[in-house]
């Protein structure tokens, strides 16, 4: 106890020697964390942009809880409700002369886009509205008119859902209802088909993802559009004030991840990742015939310059060529719950990736090596890398349980792939070679003078075994001494014989299958023990009248063992026919020993 | 004090040369307290304090001066690209002033990291380190003793070193910092 105390005291008193940094593993600067900001967010959810025009780079985090917060360092400047839950959260800027130029943000939410400036809504746009069908027209007009009751139009709708046609939300939610606090099913369908059915139908689709793009100028704040993927798996290129469609492209999929490179009105790339688990190209508003089609779904979506790294499901990163080809897969020891592009600009550029698996652990990538990894307190949900505050190379984690993570590359760290040339290391250790014995030398001068001979006497054994394992196989076969026989007039049959009992009393079951294609009659099943005085069959020969092809006949016979004492003995099962003068099949029960009754 | 300051310099007391380096990120003020020092020593800029600083490119030399010390600053960038031009005048200079934004909370840890790789260098060894703790004047600013802990200034064995509390637009605290600096280097 007092040297305890003594030892505290010393640890007290001196100070903690300075933390040398070991200069080969980059440690991440921990620049700040607030673990109750209730920044409850995806990776598309959060954003960094310079939305005050001041250089200082504000925080944009859009919750899942509804609230769009806006930090600027470390603090929470202001706090937006949404209306609807956020699904993706980009800055753009629009076209306008003014300077400096102040980003619009743009929050993705259902079918609408809600475009921010300074902070203040200014402009909500509208998905175009989708075609509606005809018969789901024809049904909500009928109701409308009451021709039909709620019921039939339930039962009309589902079948045109069935039958593969798209509903809009309205004849979604009817089909949907189902029995609530408010009251039975059938009230409920009948109180929305007439508050419904006098409105105009109409079909609108939901945003899935979102990005924006540069138009004609490669400049951090150059005019730039937005686009948009949505679940009718169209993918919308807007104006550059975002109020207006300006190119629509269909997919064969629904989009889940988009990632675009080039400018707009000069050369242009889109990658987007669907739910059909392809990884499709718009090229230049056209799709592109090059097409990446992965195992699993993808989890995640990363573009640079030349590369396209696609997250699965199956916990592996695959890199392609921009064309299509693939570069390498990353094999991870856990799923991926996302992945973002790190791009540290110095003497050169260099790119890494930057990988968050389920098990905590948070890795950086530089082509194929792993250059530096730390592990969090819990899952990271939302990860993005670049410009916060004033500083570039800033890390923003947001966790499972709505923590915001700050993280800090330092200006010195070493992200270069440590490249392995030449032979591995395991070369050079020697193997544990035995000493050469006399009897090893006088072999080996035997082998290397009479190789030949030796060759051929050992060819010659085998093919005499193997001549031997064939004949006896013949032999088994022709006699139906074995448990699976040969096909005898194309009739094939299998047994299964077991026994139940602990004696002296024991039941014998036999189970015989025909698995050829003829049927067999008349099939007498006899039952030999090795030893006639041993055993007391209750009968000796069961008689199976038919055997089919396919149907399998089971039979039990009682069985006692006269003395119990005398150990354990041997029946013989033989299933054969009238025809025949060899036994269809034949099998062997080693009886088990008798437990004592008395 | 500038009829003094000229009358000996006439009578040839020759005033001592001290090279100092200033550094620190950028944004944190550096070029202000140069302004600012330049002003307090009587010497006025053309066309008074100038209201706009622009962001240092390189590095910039200014002299000043102060009692009996002949003050030649190296203003250095404190824009990441610009760091590692720091090191390269590490030998000549006889102390290092570091400026922290002390209401920049989301880089005191890059402050640090910078702080750091000075300390380990052996061309400043034993060199003394002013902090300034700057712009006090924002609400949202750190208290001295809070940039002191998160730089770790305490955990400094091989330097002598102090932190003054700051503020550039108003010249408050900048005094402080250079009489401690002047009593180091006079000794």
């Amino acid at each position: 106890m007092r040297e305890q105390q003594a030892a505290q005291q010393a640890a007290q008193q001196a100070p903690p020697p300075r933390q040398v940094k070991d200069k080969n593993t980059p440690a991440w600067l921990e620049a700040w964390q607030d673990p109750m900001a209730g920044a409850d967010a995806f990776s598309s959810c959060i954003c960094t942009a310079d939305l005050a025009g001041d250089g200082e780079f504000r925080l944009v985090v859009a919750t899942a809880m509804k609230k769009m917060k806006v930090w600027n360092g470390t603090s929470l400047t202001s706090e937006h409700d949404l209306l609807e839950p956020p699904v993706a959260v980009c800055t753009f800027y629009p076209a306008e002369p003014k300077s400096p130029k102040r980003p619009s943000l743009a929050i993705a939410a259902g079918t609408h886009v809600y475009i921010y400036r300074n902070l203040r809504p200014y402009y909500k746009f509208t998905l175009p509205a989708l075609t509606v069908d005809e018969q789901e027209i024809e049904v909500w007009k009928m109701v409308r008119d009451g021709q039909i009751g709620p019921k039939e139009a339930f039962d009309e709708l589902a079948n045109i859902r069935d039958a593969g046609v798209s509903l809009t939300s309205r004849s979604l939610d009817l089909l949907a209802m189902e029995d609530g606090a408010a009251g039975e099913v059938e009230q409920l369908r009948a109180a929305y088909c007439a508050a419904q059915a006098p409105e105009q139908l109409q079909h609108f689709t939901s945003i899935t993802c979102m990005g924006s793009i540069k138009k004609n100028m490669d400049e951090w704040d150059a005019t730039s559009c937005l686009f948009v993927g949505t679940e009718s798996a169209e993918l919308y290129v807007l104006n550059a004030n975002g109020s207006a469609v300006k190119t629509t492209t269909r997919l064969p999929s629904v989009p889940v991840f988009v990632a675009s490179t080039g400018l707009l009105d000069v050369d242009y790339r889109i990658v987007v990742a669907c739910r059909d688990g392809r990884v499709y190209t718009i090229k230049n508003d056209e799709l592109s015939t090059v097409v990446i089609e992965l195992e699993t779904q993808p989890c995640g979506l990363v573009r640079t310059a030349k590369q396209i790294h696609v997250a699965c499901m199956n916990q592996v990163i695959h890199c392609y060529h921009a064309k299509g080809k693939k570069a390498y897969s990353l094999y991870l020891p856990a799923e991926i719950t996302c992945i973002e592009s790190m791009e540290v600009t110095r003497t050169r550029a260099v790119r890494c990736l930057l990988v968050a698996l389920a098990n905590n652990e948070l890795r950086v990538y530089n082509e194929k090596h792993m250059v530096s990894k730390f592990d969090m307190m819990e899952p990271v949900r939302g990860l993005s890398f670049g410009r916060m505050g004033r500083e570039d190379n800033t890390l923003i984690l947001c966790t499972k349980g709505g923590c915001l993570q700050v993280k800090i590359m330092p200006r010195l760290a070493n992200l270069e792939a440590v490249s392995q040339n030449g032979p591995p290391p395991e070369q050079d250790i020697p193997l544990a070679v035995p000493k050469k014995t006399k009897l090893y030398v006088e072999q080996t001068q035997r082998e290397r003078e009479q190789a030949v001979d030796m060759h051929q006497a050992f060819q010659k054994d085998l093919l005499k075994l193997r001549l031997n394992t064939a004949r006896a196989y013949v032999k088994v076969m022709k006699d139906g001494q074995s448990p699976v026989n040969d096909s005898f007039e194309g009739v094939t049959v299998r047994i299964q014989a077991s026994v139940q009992g602990l004696g002296p009393l024991f039941k014998i079951r036999v189970h015989v299958v025909n698995t050829g294609t003829k049927p067999v009659y008349d099939v007498p099943i006899l039952l030999v023990p090795s030893d006639v005085d041993m055993y007391d069959l209750e009968e000796v020969i069961m008689q199976c009248p038919a055997l089919l092809p396919g149907l399998p006949w089971i039979d039990a016979v009682k069985c006692r063992q006269k003395d119990p004492a005398a150990g354990a003995g041997e029946i013989r099962v033989i299933v054969a026919t009238k025809t025949s003068p060899v036994p269809l099949i034949t099998a062997l029960i080693k009886m088990p020993l008798s437990e004592f009754l008395d | 004090m500038g009829y003094f300051s000229w009358f000996f310099g006439l009578m040839g007391k020759r005033k001592t040369k001290v090279n100092i380096l200033i550094v620190g990120l950028d944004n944190s003020g550096k070029t202000s307290i140069i302004e600012r020092m330049k002003l307090q020593s009587g010497k006025v800029p053309k066309g008074g304090m100038p209201q706009e600083v622009t962001p240092t490119v390189g590095f910039s030399v200014d002299e000043f001066s102060k009692g009996s010390l002949s003050f030649t600053v190296f203003d250095m960038s404190g824009a990441g690209r610009y760091r590692n031009l720091w090191e390269r005048h590490f030998r000549e200079a006889a102390a290092v002033v570091f400026v922290v934004d002390s209401a920049d909370k989301l880089r005191l840890c890059v402050a640090k990291d910078e702080l750091d790789a000075m300390l380990e260098s052996s061309e400043l060894l034993g060199k003394p380190f002013l902090v300034f703790a700057n712009k006090m004047d924002l609400p949202t600013a750190l208290s001295p003793v809070d940039v002191a802990q998160g730089l770790s200034l305490d955990e400094i064995e091989a330097h002598p070193w102090q932190i003054v509390p700051s503020n550039a637009l108003d010249g408050s605290g900048l005094q402080e910092g250079l009489d401690w600096l002047a009593n180091f280097l006079n000794k």
